[in-house]
């Protein structure tokens, strides 16, 4: 299965988290993402930039601009409410997860 | 041309449509494509091997332009100019108020004073409301409000002034202008907020 679908859902928690460890670029957020995932997640570097912008219109980061070596550099850092936003998607993510771990490793019931 | 010229020559291209999201989009990703490209001469690449390396890393201009929502940028930046222009209209009636009322029309000068403080306001709130996002429930709730009386206040401007007109009263263009100005503030807000509120929401999900 490809990594993309699967992440689809989930990108904009991952960049909301990177983003709360301290402000970034969009350059710095994919690469750590990719360290951090130990390569699972080595997506088109491109896949940051609609995510992050999506989380500036809700309000979940803000960014400046500033100029570096002649080019326009944008940091992005997280706001009070996208931590708040980030703590309620990794309490149903976490819920998620146990969830599935119970399946997966309960004991046999099947019939025979 | 260089490999990422060509590259950001595609992607505004793709997203011709949209001026104002063009600009930003591309500067950043300029400097994204710099930055990777730098990254791969560190490890010995030519210059033009770097920047096709770089350029082959950040995906296909079709596909990335197309994962942007459209909207929310040109509406914001809609919103600063009508509230802008909101308060140019409280400026004008300040105007009035201290040359031409005066002589003219003394008894409505309080009225007057009331409509261009509420102007001032409403363009306040909605910088403050640009300004800390749509984050700040209350400020988001407060200018979603008074848009909405904005709206109601600008379409009632406007049908009253064209109905006195047609009555054979006397034709006020400036109403309409105000009339115009605000309820284009009112739903300029309205649609900006529920735009990023939707995206909120998916973010949420």
């Amino acid at each position: 299965m490809g990594k993309e679908p699967l992440l689809s859902g989930q990108i904009d928690m991952l960049l909301l988290s990177l983003v709360a460890r301290g402000p970034a670029h969009g350059y710095a957020i994919i690469a750590q993402l990719r360290d951090r995932s130990r390569g699972v997640f080595d997506l088109p570097e491109g896949t940051v930039y609609p995510a992050l912008y999506r989380l500036e219109a809700a309000g979940f980061v803000e960014s400046d601009a500033e100029q570096v070596s002649g080019r326009v550099r944008r940091t992005y850092r997280v706001t009070r409410a996208g931590r708040a936003a980030l703590k309620e998607r990794e309490t149903s993510w976490r819920e998620l997860v146990r969830g599935v771990d119970a399946v997966l490793r309960g004991p046999a019931t099947g019939r025979a | 041309m260089s490999p990422i010229d060509a590259y950001l020559a595609r992607l505004r291209a793709e997203l011709k449509g949209n001026p104002l999201l063009a600009r930003r989009v591309l500067e950043e990703v300029r400097d994204h494509l710099a930055l990777a490209a730098e990254e791969e001469r560190k490890s010995g690449m030519s210059d033009h091997d770097a920047e096709e390396e770089a350029v082959h890393r950040f995906g296909a201009p079709d596909e990335f332009a197309h994962k942007f929502d459209r909207f929310v940028l040109p509406f914001r930046l809609l919103l600063i100019f009508m509230s802008l222009a909101t308060v140019l209209v409280g400026l004008w009636l300040i105007f009035v108020i201290t040359v031409v009322l005066p002589s003219r029309d003394p008894e409505h000068i309080p009225l007057w004073r009331a409509v261009a403080a509420g102007f001032f306001a409403y363009s306040g709130l909605t910088w403050a409301y640009l300004i800390k996002g749509p984050r700040i429930a209350w400020l988001r709730w407060t200018v979603l409000l008074i848009s909405l009386v904005a709206i109601a206040l600008g379409i009632y401007g406007i049908v009253n002034m064209v109905m006195v007109a047609r009555s054979g009263g006397h034709f006020e263009g400036y109403i309409i202008l105000m009339g115009l100005i605000l309820g284009g503030h009112g739903l300029t807000a309205l649609v900006y907020t529920v735009l990023t509120r939707r995206i909120a929401r998916a973010v949420r999900a």
